[in-house]
């Protein structure tokens, strides 16, 4: 059977800048993949390529076997089937929020989907990521980890089979994170594929880490994340953990040192 | 009347005034209008004046000084002020209106059973309260740099710089936002 989410040898310019070079990876149904990288390495760019915002310029994404292009998503039938199987959680979550109200926001989905349930996912998802006191509010005024929850909300309200996360800590305290891996963790058969740069977390959102070269020419580590975390090397050769002086007590010397930036 | 048409008839009223007022020609139907907004909506009317003399009335002043000036040097002789203080009671008499009706109409009620223009409306209010907080930061960013407090001509300086800021956000918003649409089935 064909991985669900295949990239092949996918190269994105954005311009005449190169963010991603060959880069290949494949996914299974249910796995749970962490996406490591220093800023700027392309991990957001990668992200989009898998939710068919950007198409590479070379090689091909693949989503069940099927191609996704601007051409096959022309197509409504697929286009229907890919856009409700896949959503992305952007890491800009304002760009999100266009509704009046958080409850149109999280019923714009499956509305578009024309899918009869609306109503009752939006009391569902608001329930779950707990903004159902905000359900009336416009979203462009509540804070940043609210509207990150909204966000969030309204893309588990598709019901997607793929769920991309693009730096979804990022902005939430640390109950809030726990939050949300917990209630990742909860949905059954969901694929996600989650961005980061914090160290600390990659082992909780995922089963699979995968590290992105610093210039997006490929991936330099594809395995469990224990096994990335515990090599020094290669997390300095990364730009994910660098070394420099420490003094303890009266001694000075110099040691691996990760940095989170969330 | 029930919402939302009360305020959409409000805004439809405050929007064939604003059409009415901008053809007259002449002191009298602009005074008499002033006087009829002052009577509508006098609940609140000296806020809504303070707003008008503050945001409207020095652009309106500084347009029609600029023009007068311009066909002073074009003519060789100072026209004559009637047509420019016609046109600054006209944007005052207007401002007042639009203010008042704005201020008192729910325009995201109103737009609800729109959902493109709610939508258009949500994105405009969204775009204006996020450049609102960057424009607000970079007053600060400015101040919190500067060992006294920032004056206009501090300000007219890092406007360049802020301006530059604030259409590249708008512009890398509204791609997102594209995005963001077209990734839910938009």
């Amino acid at each position: 059977m064909a991985p669900l989410l295949e990239l092949s040898r996918v190269s994105v310019a954005l311009g005449a800048r190169p963010v991603l070079t060959d880069l290949s990876l494949a996914v299974e149904r249910g796995e749970r993949v962490v996406l490591l990288g220093v800023n700027g390495c392309g991990k957001t760019t990668l992200l989009r390529a898998l939710d068919g915002l950007v198409f590479p310029g070379g090689g091909e994404v693949r989503y069940g076997g099927e191609r996704v292009d601007a051409a096959s998503l022309e197509a409504p039938a697929f286009r229907r089937r890919f856009r409700s199987d896949v959503a992305l959680l952007f890491q800009n979550v304002d760009a999100m929020l266009f509704n009046p109200t958080v409850a149109d926001e999280i019923a714009f989905g499956p509305r578009q989907l024309g899918l009869a349930d609306a109503d009752a996912r939006v009391a569902r998802w608001a329930e779950a990521l707990d903004v159902a006191p905000f359900l009336a509010r416009p979203p462009f005024e509540l804070s940043g980890g609210e509207k990150k929850r909204v966000a969030l909300a309204a893309v588990l309200a598709l019901h997607p089979r793929v769920l991309l996360l693009d730096e979804a800590t990022a902005n939430l305290d640390p109950a809030s994170s726990a939050r949300l891996v917990d209630l990742l963790a909860g949905i059954d058969g969901l694929t996600t594929i989650a961005s980061t740069h914090n160290l600390s977390i990659a082992s909780e959102l995922g089963t699979r880490a995968v590290l992105l070269h610093p210039r997006g020419q490929g991936i330099l580590y594809d395995g469990p994340p224990e096994g990335l975390l515990g090599d020094e090397r290669l997390l300095v050769a990364s730009g994910l953990a660098h070394s420099h002086a420490h003094r303890h007590g009266g001694a000075a010397h110099a040691h691996y040192h990760v940095h989170d930036t969330e | 009347m029930p919402e939302p048409r009360r305020s959409q008839a409000l805004l439809a009223g405050g929007l064939a005034a604003a059409f009415a007022l901008s053809a007259a020609r002449s002191p009298a139907p602009l005074a008499a209008a002033l006087a009829l907004a002052a009577l509508l909506f006098r609940r609140g009317i000296v806020r809504q004046a303070r707003r008008v003399a503050r945001a409207v009335l020095p652009v309106s002043l500084l347009l029609a000084g600029a023009s007068a000036a311009a066909a002073r040097l074009a003519g060789g002789a100072w026209p004559d002020p009637a047509p420019y203080a016609l046109l600054v009671l006209r944007a005052v008499t207007i401002a007042l209106v639009v203010f008042s009706v704005l201020a008192r109409a729910d325009l995201q009620r109103a737009l609800l059973p729109f959902p493109t223009a709610s939508r258009l409306l949500v994105l405009t209010l969204a775009q204006v309260h996020a450049l609102r907080l960057l424009a607000t930061d970079s007053l600060l960013g400015l101040r919190s740099r500067m060992p006294r407090k920032p004056g206009a001509v501090d300000l007219l300086r890092g406007a360049g710089g802020i301006t530059a800021a604030l259409l590249t956000l708008s512009l890398r918003n509204a791609r997102d936002v594209a995005d963001a649409m077209r990734s839910r089935g938009f």
